[in-house]
């Protein structure tokens, strides 16, 4: 009661953020208190990552203002954010690799002086070292030491300044279950000494174990406050709404059933055998007609490896690829889709969309051979083709000569679908496929998903959201790049805990 | 009956473009049609800076010059676009024209038939057009730095070709094609306007055009949709080298000689000549008629400054100074970014002059708000929970 009839120590009021084509934030009002730890929960696309880039000064709120300590600021950057005294831990560190400890955390008063007393700030690092409770060479290079103390380096580096509020967006992502443990204690003891944290995490059992409040995010607005921590339940309900309760995603989020396939076939699509990048990976699997696999780990568990040599963009050094019986090389993406395969990938922006061409011209970018009428480009074709896609995916979207740039998420999601639906390919490679979307287009990814299997698709959904892979036919987990566990889905239910195991 | 309502339905957009309305829609739609209206604009705003200049400007006389002097630029800029259009640069148009010139030269000295000769300088510069794409594509060579080389490579063996400083071209057929007229149009207009209208429709119409701009504005994502990258990029800079071959033949018969000297500095007026045009040289964006308008309207501002009675080296200054603003306003998006610097300085002095006035203090925020409250989880509706602060702002 004490701690929150005192101002606070971060308010921020009525943030509202536009992007063309949506409002990633809409008049969200959050305070954080000194020596407490607030969550900031919301599936994906719910705003969390607008509102920390707004709260670190990386992007400017169109609306709304911000106090610390009833003093109103302007973020106008990331350096008068920490001027402000909010300082923010961002899941990729930002430390410079080869310098040492005590280099990385003094770093920003490198900027001026001339003169730098190495063993008078050796001192101080080893002060702030201590401070946290860890025990480590202050004139190591970052890069030799592991991920868990790097980021505690990170973490030095913004106490230095004493912050008023630190700002953690997903620390424990990455973490083993040990060093989530000390991280969390560590972030009690900040608290206690009158920091404000504000903590980020999509890990409940987390959220709950060490926050004080939580606030829950949705498709932009705060729906939920809590000011004590509230059951799994409440949380997940505050996060998908009524509208989707009892949907696919409020399963995702809160572990329960459902199921994205179960139209699967006995037929066999693709086949793969002891597929290798001549390093970790090393993997096997059977793909029926109407089938969806999952493919889940942690990350760096081999994923990427494998959607890459599957998908032929990384060489394979052995293994064989059947494609409906018939043995065939993948030796490059085009390839790869010359035999029916098709890939979402992870980072649509960067790999999947020409941002700046029309949503009609990404459709077609994979099958422009079947737009051409004596070598020249069919315009009237490939333009009611296109709106025959965008009908049926129900792609929102001006015209189909919007430019895919200033389209949503989950828009530019149907796009890329569109263009392997165009292509006719027999096998979808998903990677992270509900990645940054709002909850409602992921919604409609799923029944995408659902309504490609009965037309008689086979998907591989490579996603390191647990329960995103239990919706599927079957689970493969992996580690090190190898297969460790496998389940049906109807052992899902049963075995999530020991999947879970597997994962950490 | 069904006519009116044709001409009905297709007036609205009409009226769209006829004015620049009031509404959001409205501007929105003038900005997205930005850099081709200003390259437009551009146009003619130095034409009649030309008319105001001088009254020769608008001569039939001085208009061809500027014409035929542009469709050499005007054919190295459409090559240029077509490299550039994929990300790259080709540096070496220049050089490969001289040793198109320098080839043709020898080969007509030595009794060669002009149809023998045009084939053989052509291969010859498609094969350094055919050698960059292949150090860019798979010897990964920064196209800067391959063409560079083979900017220097172009030219020496020109230089070794010639043995001495410049060879004659005396044969009249060669002379007839590249350096006449047909009627009254000079053939080297001719040929720029052809090429230029086979690359826009290539460019538009074909799925080797749609290639090349999704390779520019995505590179990944075109090579996981299954183009042919590499193919398409060896492609462009031959198509670069070849047209850098055609330029070279325009030049041979216009000065009627074959030289190493020739067409210095054409790289870089071909690079004007583009991003004049509006093309990013990020990739993936222009189209070769915007090129060739560049090249004409930097050709214009020569012409200008000439019949103004400019010297040589101020006239460098300000045509690197008029590049500069029509490049800010065609591809820099200068008028948006004009438009949101004045926004933001009004923003800003406004938010200012609310600090600096009598009662600058923000209204504390009130504190005991969210204290005891958990209502919210019960009901998960979007009511900002501090309606008191609303009303201060």
């Amino acid at each position: 009661m004490n701690a929150s009839t005192a101002a606070p120590a971060l308010r921020a009021v009525g943030l509202t953020k536009r992007y063309p084509g949506v409002t990633a934030l809409d008049g969200v009002d959050l305070d954080v208190h000194a020596g407490r730890i607030l969550s900031l929960s919301g599936a994906n696309g719910a705003g969390k990552s607008t509102l920390v880039k707004i709260l670190s000064g990386a992007e400017q709120p169109d609306e709304g203002r911000i106090w610390v300590d009833e003093q109103e600021v302007d973020l106008a950057s990331p350096h008068a954010a920490r001027q402000a005294g909010i300082y923010t831990i961002y899941q990729e560190l930002s430390l410079v690799p080869s310098m040492s400890v005590v280099e990385n955390i003094f770093l920003d008063d490198f900027a001026s002086g001339l003169l730098v007393r190495r063993s008078k700030l050796e001192a101080q690092a080893e002060a702030l070292m201590e401070r946290l409770g860890v025990d480590v060479d202050v004139r190591a290079a970052v890069n030799t030491l592991p991920l868990a103390k790097q980021q505690l380096v990170e973490i030095a580096k913004a106490l230095k300044s004493n912050p008023r509020v630190l700002l953690l967006d997903e620390p424990t992502t990455t973490l083993p279950p040990r060093d989530v443990a000390s991280l969390l204690e560590l972030m009690r003891n900040l608290a206690r000494s009158g920091v404000g944290l504000i903590f980020i995490s999509h890990r409940l059992d987390e959220v709950t174990e060490v926050c004080d409040e939580v606030d829950v995010l949705r498709d932009g607005r705060r729906v939920g406050h809590f000011d004590s921590v509230p059951a799994h339940h409440d949380i997940v309900k505050a996060m998908v709404g009524d509208r989707l309760e009892n949907s696919l995603s409020a399963a995702v989020v809160e572990g329960a059933e459902g199921t994205l396939g179960g139209v699967a076939t006995d037929e066999v699509v693709l086949r793969v055998r002891d597929l290798s990048d001549g390093h970790r990976l090393s993997f096997s699997c059977d793909l029926r007609r109407g089938e969806v696999l999952a493919v889940t780990g942690l990350l760096g568990a081999g994923q990427t490896e494998l959607t890459e040599c599957l998908f032929g963009m990384r060489e394979t050094v052995s293994g064989t690829v059947e494609m409906e019986g018939r043995k065939v090389r993948v030796r490059s993406p085009r390839e790869a889709i010359g035999v029916g395969l098709g890939l979402i990938p992870e980072d649509r922006k960067s790999q999947g969309l020409v941002l700046d061409m029309s949503a009609s011209k990404n459709m077609t970018l994979a099958s422009l051979g079947s737009f051409t009428r004596m070598g020249v480009l069919d315009h009237v074709r490939e333009a009611k083709h296109s709106r025959g896609q965008v009908d049926e995916l129900a792609i929102k979207c001006s015209s189909v000569n919007q430019t895919a740039r200033t389209m949503s998420g989950g828009n530019q999601q149907k796009l890329l679908l569109a263009r392997w639906l165009t292509k006719n390919s027999k096998v979808l490679i998903l990677a992270e496929p509900t990645r940054g979307v709002d909850v409602a287009a992921k919604e409609e990814i799923y029944r995408l998903i659902r309504a490609y299997l009965r037309r008689g698709g086979a998907a591989v959904v490579v996603t390191s959201e647990v329960a995103e892979a239990a919706l599927c036919d079957r689970v493969m987990v992996l580690s090190a790049g190898r297969v460790v566990a496998e389940a049906s889905h109807e052992e899902i239910r049963s075995q999530q805990q020991d999947l879970l195991t597997h994962l950490r | 009956m069904s006519v009116s309502s044709e001409t009905a339905s297709r007036r609205p957009p009409g009226l769209k473009s006829s004015g620049p309305t009031s509404g959001g829609g409205g501007k929105r739609r003038r900005l997205r049609v930005g850099p081709q209206g200003y390259l437009l604009a551009v146009f003619v705003l130095v034409a009649l800076v030309g008319s105001w200049t001088s009254e020769f400007f608008f001569t039939v006389r001085n208009l061809e010059n500027i014409v035929v002097a542009a469709s050499v630029v005007a054919v190295l800029g459409v090559a240029q676009f077509i490299v550039v259009v994929t990300r790259g640069i080709d540096l070496s148009v220049g050089s490969v024209a001289a040793l198109s010139t320098v080839i043709t030269a020898v080969l007509l000295r030595q009794g060669q038939g002009v149809l023998v000769t045009v084939v053989v300088a052509l291969l010859a510069c498609a094969f350094c057009g055919f050698i960059n794409g292949i150090l860019v594509v798979y010897a990964r060579i920064a196209p800067f730095v391959a063409t560079l080389a083979m900017l220097s490579i172009a030219r020496g063996v020109a230089f070794l070709v010639q043995v001495g400083t410049l060879i004659v071209i005396s044969n009249r057929d060669f002379l007839d094609i590249f350096g006449g007229r047909t009627g009254s149009v000079p053939n080297v207009v001719i040929i720029a306007l052809i090429v230029t209208l086979i690359a826009a429709f290539v460019m538009r119409f074909t799925p080797l055009g749609r290639r090349l701009y999704a390779l520019g504005g995505n590179p990944e994502a075109a090579r996981l949709s299954g183009l042919p990258v590499k193919r398409d990029q060896v492609m462009a800079y031959t198509t670069s080298g070849l047209l850098a071959g055609l330029a070279g033949l325009m030049l041979a018969g216009r000065l009627s000689q074959g030289s190493s000297l020739v067409g210095a500095g054409y790289e870089l007026d071909s690079i004007a000549a583009t991003v004049v045009g509006g093309t990013s040289l990020f990739g993936g964006t222009g189209d070769p008629i915007s090129t060739v308008l560049g090249a004409l309207i930097i050709g214009m501002i020569g012409n200008i400054m000439n019949l103004a009675g400019i010297q040589s080296e101020p006239q460098l200054v300000i045509r690197g100074l008029v590049i500069l603003v029509a490049v800010f306003l065609t591809s820099g998006g200068g008028i948006q970014r004009i438009r949101a610097g004045l926004s933001k300085l009004r923003r800003g002095g406004r938010s200012g002059a609310d600090g600096g006035g009598p009662t600058p203090a923000p209204a504390p925020p009130e504190p005991v708000e969210a204290a005891g409250r958990s209502d919210l989880s019960a009901e998960p509706r979007p009511t900002p929970p501090h309606d008191s602060t609303e009303g201060t702002r």
